[in-house]
């Protein structure tokens, strides 16, 4: 507290999951952290600052969603330590925060009974309080603050609806008597958890008056997408449009990129001295950053698909939908959203691991999560999709670089289930705990949070295009430039250089799955980050073939490979661990180098036999 | 001559600036942060794209 004012300096934001406490948290801070229509989006605690209306700089800290603070599984843990002041080097909050979902206060209104023991000033939000009041909910705030005794403030944090309030409720806050309320959490027995119900019971029964007529779109709307058979077949059908969408939306705005790059490439031959500069711009940076940035659109094609669903509800239904056929293969039912993160990148989906309580659970799916289809894999199976697959029409309407792209996608998400199966069958025995996730009821998109997703996809991309993209780019060209030929040579000078030589030394280690010596030089680069393969495959090609090679990496993959190399490739991308992040990410979550180690050599296994395969089956069927 | 040494520059630049973030361990990167800005306390030790 600040001296002499009875305003907080530290708030945490206490809710249960998916009841927009990370929503609250953008509209109060101005940050931007990603928020969606499902729970266990947040697992660790993140901190922003804002002023209050009167001038109090306050530190307000986001917490992982709960139902209780007796913790199980580990990003449970984060909130009631933060909660409870127990971190380390942590003040414990001046005030709590809490969130409700207004459509659901029966579960948060245990949550709050609970944290009232903390001993701490507390105030409650009721969130998405819009929602609440549309579907005929009456909420009387008045008792409901008077039974809880605690402020009670309504919300619309996506809309910024309630925030002034929230905000002067919060400078005229009433500080407790010093030593008045002293901390009396501890973990309660069962007559106290069934106490704690009942008296939730009689206030939702007195401040709460269910509508009189129940909106049943829900229920409808569930009845078909939650069907067994008819459910499963909507979500194929839903994926299989959203990769027809990934290629057939995005090739306007990527042939825009490819002419600014072709041009922009035109004009530094023009205009540069010929030499070294020139060479380093136009066949390091542009041909090399300007191949990978090509993809763009397609990146956000698909992350505008995966906001949306996320936004309207839907991917909680197709973690239900998932769930049978992941526990089948004896993931947790909780591994459904670390590993629909790992679409965008495995490093938020290894983190989101946190939300599943057992070791065992965990572990299975942080060694699966990799061969999920992350965002850095789009740029390799784009360029040879579109270089090898022809844009042709499949049964009269099915795009068939679609069609790959989509069976690509599918492979990744069948290995990790067979993977995990097999890790299941034959090192961690045993039953897998069952499954509980609370639907999130649907809502229509919110347009700011779709298109605040996709700056944040786009500037995640356009950062790493900038930084570890642009910077290996200038040393595989230097690599591929260096030193140059000695005189009277007869080969292409890339053969003479640093990478040229390092090439060629992978190469016989590379040649029984098809690869030539310039994929073995991409992949080295490569293991930092996906997509650098294919800027270092554009300098590369670039380098030693001259400025006619810097136009179109695709047409010049497809003069110098056969289609088994293209096609083996692309089998090494599904399974190789091609990312340094990745493996470091790992460690820290396990604390041990042997799970990283584990993953390493078991998807270079599997890349290498799975590309073995490919390309012999290939060769042998005369591809 | 000023070009070559140019080019030179930029590559030991992006030599420089590989060896800062991908090479050298995100603990060793979080470690020298916190002692050129001792000031801003830190529970993250790198290793995440959307802030590294």
């Amino acid at each position: 507290m600040i001296a002499g004012t009875l305003a907080p300096t530290r708030i945490a934001l206490v809710g249960n999951p998916n009841c927009g406490k990370t929503a609250l948290f953008n509209a109060l801070t101005g940050s931007r952290q990603k928020v969606a229509n499902y729970p266990g989006v947040t697992v660790e605690r993140k901190e922003g600052q804002f002023l209050t209306p009167a001038g109090h700089r306050v530190q307000l800290v986001d917490l992982p969603g709960t139902y209780s603070l007796r913790a199980r599984s580990p990003d449970e843990v984060v909130t009631r330590d933060a909660v409870l002041g127990r971190l380390d080097g942590e003040a414990e909050p001046d005030l709590l925060l809490c969130v409700a979902d207004a459509t659901n206060l029966r579960l948060v209104l245990r949550l709050v009974l609970e944290l009232k023991q903390v001993g701490r000033p507390i105030m409650l939000a009721v969130n998405m309080f819009d929602i609440a009041r549309h579907r005929g909910i009456g909420i009387d705030l008045d008792r409901l603050a008077a039974e809880l005794g605690m402020p009670v403030v309504p919300t619309v944090a996506v809309r910024r609806n309630g925030i002034e309030d929230l905000l002067n409720r919060i400078d005229r806050l009433e500080a407790l008597p010093a030593g008045a309320e002293p901390q009396r959490w501890r973990e309660p027995d069962a007559g106290e958890i069934r106490a704690a119900h009942r008296e939730a019971e009689r206030i939702l029964k007195l401040c709460v008056k269910p509508p009189a007529r129940p909106d049943d779109w829900t229920n409808r709307l569930d009845a078909v997408l939650l069907h067994p058979v008819f459910g499963i077949l909507i979500l194929l059908a839903i994926l299989f449009v959203m990769f027809q969408a990934v290629f057939t939306w995005a090739n306007t705005p990527m042939d825009l990129i490819k002419a600014g790059f072709d041009a922009l490439g035109a004009w530094v031959v023009d205009t540069f001295p010929d030499g070294m500069l020139r060479s380093l711009v136009s066949d390091g940076l542009i041909a090399g950053v300007g191949s990978v940035l090509v993809f763009l659109p397609q990146i956000l094609i698909l992350f505008f698909f995966i906001i949306l669903l996320e936004d309207f509800g839907y991917m909680a239904r197709a973690a239900f939908l998932m769930d049978r056929i992941m526990g089948g293969a004896g993931l947790h039912g909780r591994a459904f959203i670390p590993l629909l993160s790992s679409f965008a990148c495995a490093i938020p989906g290894i983190m989101a691991t946190r939300v599943i309580d057992s070791r065992r659970d965990r572990l299975a799916t942080i060694l699966v999560a990799p061969l999920m289809t992350c965002s850095a894999r789009i740029p390799v199976y784009t360029l040879i999709i579109s270089a090898f697959v022809p844009h042709r029409q499949v049964a009269g309407f099915i795009d068939l670089q679609g069609l790959v792209m989509f069976g690509l996608y599918a492979t990744g998400i069948l290995s990790a289930l067979a993977v995990a199966f097999v890790l299941r069958k034959l090192v961690w025995r045993g039953r897998v705990e069952p499954f509980i996730m609370e639907l999130p009821a649907y809502k229509l998109p919110n347009l700011r949070n779709i298109a605040t997703g996709l700056v944040l996809r786009a500037r995640i991309f356009l950062q790493r295009a900038g930084t570890i993209i642009l910077s290996m780019m200038i040393l595989i060209w230097f690599l591929s430039s260096v030193p140059g030929p000695p005189e009277g040579a007869v080969g292409p000078a890339i053969d003479y250089s640093f990478a040229g030589r390092i090439g060629h030394a992978l190469e016989p280690v590379l040649a029984p799955i098809g690869f030539t010596w310039e994929i073995a030089v991409a992949l080295i680069p490569g293991m930092a980050a996906r997509e650098v393969a294919v800027a270092a495959l554009g300098t590369v090609y670039a380098v030693s073939g001259g400025e006619e090679a810097t136009g179109a990496l695709g047409q010049t993959l497809a003069q110098h490979w056969g289609l088994p190399t293209a096609l083996a490739l692309l089998a090494w991308y599904i399974f190789a661990p091609q990312c340094a992040s990745t493996l470091g990410v790992i460690k820290r979550e396990t604390n041990s180098w042997a799970w990283p180690s584990i993953v390493f050599v078991y998807m270079i296994a599997l890349a290498y036999g799975a590309a073995f395969l490919v390309f012999h089956a290939a060769t042998a069927l005369g591809a | 001559m000023i070009q070559i040494l140019a080019t030179y520059l930029i590559v030991a630049l992006a030599f420089a600036w590989v060896s800062w973030s991908v090479l050298l361990p995100s603990r060793q990167r979080a470690r020298v942060r916190a002692l050129v800005r001792p000031g801003k306390r830190t529970n993250c030790d790198g290793g995440c794209p959307r802030c590294d």
